[in-house]
């Protein structure tokens, strides 16, 4: 199985939704395991023409998690630039071998390969909105 | 235990390139109890089909993946190497006639899109028909 490190089950009775936009099925199917272990709603994209058409329909995505470099005729970085400009309410994370510094200013936040999901899952908290009434945003 | 519980820790490879259609129906299968396995296509499914450690129950795939075969290549090849896992195969009428006669003796069983309450007493009575040939 894909390099995920696990994290323990979280005691959140709301399920806030979480889109998974990853190519690598191994990975994707780990990743949104532990997110729905941990207490969110996931929706899996295997490409960035998928998270469009998901973000397209009625669905209450709060925080989009994707790869950068995925087959397709758009990237992560295209999608997460897109959300930017047209649905800024949704919180962007990365998660990508390919990280670059400049990205924290431009993301709610970046994860590096191999992902660690109690990380993960500590920071989407931090970015849902129902969390930021409570606390201010940190990135 | 009753039957349907123990079906309901069973796990489900749900194959189909329009997200559309497979968000709702793993949705609706994981709210029934079942572990679902999300694939986009065939290739998607043979990579989940090949781990080990991950013990599969039946697969739900459209005919019209977007690999060259779609679905119906998938069922062969699980049919040669994975004997033990139920396929259930799904089009649109139209497609389903076209591929079966050329490809498969055995047509598609669910018509999609899915009524899913129907995909999921499929999937039920399948699995509980294998339990009585092969009880664990």
């Amino acid at each position: 199985m894909a390099n995920i490190m696990p994290v323990e089950n979280g005691d959140s009775l709301a399920k806030p939704c979480i889109l998974v936009v990853e190519d690598e099925v191994l990975i994707r199917l780990s990743m949104a395991d532990e997110l729905r272990r941990a207490g969110f709603t996931v929706v899996e994209a295997s490409n960035v023409d998928e998270a469009l058409a998901v973000l397209g329909a009625d669905t209450n995505i709060e925080v989009v998690l994707t790869d950068i470099r995925m087959p397709g005729r758009l990237n992560g970085i295209d999608l997460a630039r897109w959300l930017r400009k047209n649905m800024p309410h949704i919180r962007v994370a990365i998660a990508s071998a390919n990280v670059e510094p400049e990205m924290q200013h431009e993301f709610d936040a970046i994860f590096g390969k191999p992902v660690y999901m109690a990380d993960v899952v500590a920071k989407l908290r931090q970015l849902l909105p129902s969390e930021e009434q409570s606390g201010p945003r940190d990135s | 235990m009753t039957q349907k519980e123990k079906h309901q820790d069973a796990t489900v490879v749900v194959v189909d390139s329009d997200i559309l259609i497979r968000m709702p129906i793993a949705a609706y299968l994981r709210e029934c109890g079942y572990r679902v396995i999300e694939a986009a296509n065939s290739e998607e499914a043979m990579i989940v089909l090949r781990e080990a450690e991950l013990k599969i129950d039946a697969i739900l795939t459209d005919v019209e993946s977007e690999t060259p075969g779609g679905g119906f290549t998938l069922a062969k090849w699980v049919r040669e190497n994975r004997p033990h896992i139920n396929v259930i195969m799904a089009a649109t009428p139209e497609r389903a006639a076209k591929e079966a006669g050329g490809l498969c003796s055995e047509g598609p069983h669910l018509a999609r899109p899915y009524d899913h309450a129907i995909v999921e007493a499929y999937i039920r009575r399948l699995l509980s028909a294998r339990q009585k040939l092969d009880p664990v």
